[in-house]
């Protein structure tokens, strides 16, 4: 007994060794292949997997992750975890009501923002406008493309709010206002762009059609947005969506 | 005539409340208002001279922009 193999050195009987010492031999050669065997198949459970450790010929047991997990790498070996999360996560849904809808305390845990407005309409004509934070000073600007009864027109405009569409008392299908606001990085603390996509109806009940690239000069990240109207909303709702 | 009122939402809480605009939101309501009005009429001003320096050249706008594309 005296021929170590050379991966895992087990010690197997020489050609030397006397018959009757064979049983005993085979004993220790098997038993140190058993244990070799279960210290690199560490697995005990369906599903179980194993990877090298830092000691040698020897595996470490990984046992299965839950339901949905995903195999990762922390502190320099696998792991189970569950996958970070992707996509939108709907934060708030709000009934328009009243001349004036603000929804604070937005989570800052988002890289984007995205706020839906649809099936809007209102007591009267009136225009929509857009604040961030409650701020109602000169920080705001406009840069419109927006197509009304007269064509096809463009403007640059600084205020006190951002312009989102107009919108009137008409419930049909075409005549109710819709909003896509995108707020990229909100949680910047310096100008902030902001996306407005709408369709919505103009003084004269004509389909009004906006681009608007806003601007908002943020002194801090936005944790509020506020939807006014000069007129009253009667129907609509706000979904206010955070982008991972 | 009714008192606007401003509907306020927490979006950690799911908290609502609605009530009556205060005398502050009431005037930032105006200002809004006005603002919005100054917009609205300095957009339809230069669309009305828009019209007019078409209709000048006797051209439509369709027209104008087949010649300037």
């Amino acid at each position: 007994m005296a021929n170590p193999t050379t991966n895992y050195g087990f010690v197997l009987p020489t050609s030397s060794d006397l018959v009757t010492d064979l049983p005993a031999d085979f004993d220790v050669a098997l038993q140190g292949v058993d244990t070799r065997l279960k210290a690199l198949n560490p697995e005990t459970t369906l599903g179980d997997l194993s990877y090298a450790s830092a000691t040698a010929n020897t595996n470490t047991r990984l046992a299965i992750g839950s339901t949905g997990n995903v195999l990762t790498v922390a502190g320099g070996v696998p792991t189970w975890a569950a996958p970070s999360a992707g996509g939108l996560t709907l934060l708030s849904t709000t009934s328009l009501t009243g001349s004036s809808v603000t929804v604070s305390s937005i989570s800052q845990s988002y890289k984007n923002l995205f706020i839906y407005v649809k099936n809007v309409t209102s007591a009267a004509v009136g225009t929509v406008t857009l604040r961030l934070n409650g701020i109602t000073t000169s920080s705001y600007t406009d840069h419109r493309i927006y197509y009304a009864a007269a064509g096809v027109q463009a403007d640059f405009t600084t205020g006190t709010s951002l312009f989102v569409n107009n919108s009137n008392s008409n419930t049909a299908a075409s005549g109710k206002f819709a909003a896509l606001m995108t707020i990229p990085r909100y949680t910047d603390t310096s100008l902030i762009d902001v996306d407005i996509r709408s369709s919505g109806r103009d003084a004269t009940a004509g389909i009004l059609v906006s681009f608007n690239l806003g601007r908002f000069e943020a002194a801090a990240a936005i944790t509020s947005v506020t939807l006014d109207h000069t007129s009253t909303f009667s129907t609509g709702t706000m979904y206010i969506y955070g982008e991972s | 005539m009714t008192t606007p009122k401003i509907k306020l939402v927490n979006a950690e809480t799911g908290e609502e409340v609605i009530r009556d605009m205060n005398e502050a939101e009431l005037a930032q309501l105006e200002i809004d208002k006005l603002a919005n009005e100054a917009k609205q009429q300095a957009a339809a001003t230069k669309a009305t001279e828009k019209a007019a320096v078409l209709a000048k050249l006797g051209l439509t706008a369709k027209e104008v922009s087949a010649l300037l594309s």
